[in-house]
C-alpha cells in the first residue's frame, strides 16, 4: 500500500521536479566521491607521518600529544610530568612514546596531569626483543650518569647475541608482549655484554637515547579498546 | 601588627615554595647534564634558625606536603624528614651562634646531608640497591651543598627583610631573647 501511494505520489511530480532532484543527487554523488579521495589523501599523510616519526600505526591507540611540564630526574628517581591527565582519557600504565621511540610509562593521573616514570627509571620494566630476532628478554631502566646517556639493563640475552660491529650494535625494541607497549618501538642499542648470573644467558647494558634527558613533547598512546584492570 | 606576626608562618612558607618553585625550574633545565638540585637543608635551616618551634612547624608543614606530592615516595616521607630534622636543630640551636653565617651555612649543609641520606635509605628500601647511582647522588650532593652555600646568605637575608617589610623584626627579637 505504501509502494502505491509512493507511485502515485511521484507521478505527481512534474518533469522539472524530478530533474532537479536528479541534479542534486549528483551534485551529492560529486561531493561523496572529493572525500572518498580526501580520505584517502588523509589516510597517505597519516601513515607517511607515522613512518617519519616511527610512531605505531593506529589502529588499536589513538596518541594525545603533550607538554612535558617539568623533568625530575635525580639519583633516586627520573620523572617527567606532563600537561594532561585523565579528562584527556589518560590512564594509569599507558605507554608513552616520542619520536626517538619509548619514553615511559604512565604511574600516576591526575586530573589535567600525568607523571610518567622514564624508560631509565629503575622501576619500570618490559619484555624487549632484539630486531630481527623474536627471542624475549626482560629489560629495565637502570639511572642515568652525569654527563652520559641514559642507561638501561636487558637481562635473560641469548648467548649468541654478540656485538660484531660496534658502529652498528644490536638494537633493543619493544616486543608487543602484555599489551601496554606496541611492538617495534626503539629502546636503545646495547653497547655492553656480561654473562648472567645463571651462566645461560648473558645481561646487556643498553643505551638509551638521549633526547631523552631534554624531552619536551610526548604523545601517550591510549588504548581504543580500553584493557581491564 | 599582632595576627601579622602570629601567622608569619605563611610568609616565610610562601618563600620557601617560591624558592623551590625556581630551583624545579631550573632542575628542569639541568636534566640535560644529569644534575639535579636538592635544597630542602636550606629551607628547614631557616625555618629552625630563625623562628620559634611553632611558627617553624607551621612554615614547614606545607612544605613537606608539597615535596611528598611531587616525589614517588610513600606520602609522609618528606613530612616526617623535613619535621624531624627541624625538630632536632631547633633543639641544639642554642648551643651555637646561629645569627652568624659562618655557623648557619654548615648547619644548612648539614641538614642538606640529612636530607641525602635519608632519601637515600628510603629509595633502598622502597627500590633496592642495584636502582640507586650512588657516584651520581654525590655529584648532585655537591652541586647542591655548592648552591646551598651560595644562596644561603642573600635567602636568609631576603626572607628577614619580606618580614620586615610586614613589621616582623626577627633581628632585634633574638637580640632581646
Amino acid at each position: 500500500m505504501g509502494n502505491l501511494q509512493d507511485y502515485w505520489a511521484s507521478k505527481t511530480h512534474s518533469k522539472k521536479d524530478l530533474f532537479e532532484a536528479g541534479q542534486n543527487l549528483a551534485r551529492l554523488n560529486a561531493g561523496y566521491e572529493l572525500a572518498i579521495v580526501e580520505n584517502n589523501a588523509l589516510k597517505g599523510e597519516i601513515t607517511r607521518l607515522e613512518n617519519l616519526l616511527q610512531l605505531p600505526s593506529r589502529p588499536n591507540y589513538r596518541y594525545e600529544i603533550a607538554r612535558v611540564v617539568s623533568r625530575d630526574f635525580n639519583s633516586w628517581w627520573q620523572r617527567i610530568e606532563i600537561r594532561k591527565g585523565s579528562i584527556h582519557g589518560i590512564r594509569r600504565g599507558d605507554a608513552v612514546v616520542f619520536t626517538g621511540g619509548v619514553v615511559g610509562r604512565v604511574s600516576e593521573v591526575g586530573r589535567s596531569t600525568a607523571i610518567i616514570d622514564l624508560l631509565s627509571n629503575g622501576r619500570l620494566r618490559m619484555a624487549a626483543i632484539i630486531e630481527g630476532d623474536n627471542r624475549p628478554m626482560s629489560f629495565r631502566g637502570a639511572g642515568a650518569k652525569t654527563f652520559a646517556s641514559p642507561n638501561g639493563f636487558a637481562e635473560f640475552v641469548p648467548s649468541d647475541v654478540k656485538i660484531t660491529d660496534p658502529e652498528r650494535p644490536p638494537r633493543l625494541i619493544t616486543s608487543g608482549m602484555g599489551g601496554i607497549f606496541p611492538p617495534g618501538l626503539h629502546i636503545g642499542y646495547i653497547t655492553k655484554l656480561t654473562p648472567g648470573a645463571n651462566g645461560m644467558f648473558n645481561d646487556a647494558d643498553i643505551q638509551l637515547d638521549n633526547r631523552l634527558m631534554g624531552i619536551s613533547e610526548v604523545a601517550v598512546l591510549i588504548p581504543l579498546n580500553p584493557r581491564n584492570e | 601588627m599582632n595576627t601579622l606576626s602570629n601567622n608569619r608562618w605563611i610568609f616565610v612558607s610562601f618563600g620557601h615554595y617560591l624558592l623551590l618553585f625556581l630551583v624545579g625550574q631550573l632542575n628542569h633545565q639541568l636534566t640535560y647534564f644529569h644534575i639535579h638540585l636538592t635544597i630542602t637543608g636550606l629551607v628547614i635551616a631557616f625555618s629552625s634558625l630563625e623562628l620559634n618551634f611553632r611558627q617553624s612547624f607551621l612554615s614547614l608543614v606545607p612544605i613537606a606536603f608539597f615535596i611528598d606530592a611531587k616525589s614517588p615516595l610513600v606520602f609522609g616521607t618528606s613530612f616526617i624528614v623535613i619535621l624531624s630534622l627541624s625538630t632536632a636543630i631547633y633543639m641544639l640551636r642554642s648551643r651555637f651562634r646561629r645569627e652568624q653565617a659562618r655557623t648557619s651555612i654548615p648547619i644548612s649543609l648539614a641538614i642538606n646531608l640529612s636530607v641525602f641520606s635519608a632519601y637515600t635509605f628510603y629509595s633502598v628500601k622502597h627500590m633496592g640497591w642495584d636502582q640507586i647511582n650512588i657516584a651520581m647522588t654525590f655529584w648532585n650532593l655537591f652541586w647542591s651543598s655548592l648552591v646551598i652555600a651560595i644562596l644561603h646568605p642573600i635567602y636568609f637575608d631576603l626572607q628577614i627583610m619580606m618580614l620586615e617589610f610586614i613589621g616582623i623584626r626577627i633581628t632585634e627579637e633574638q637580640r632581646e631573647t
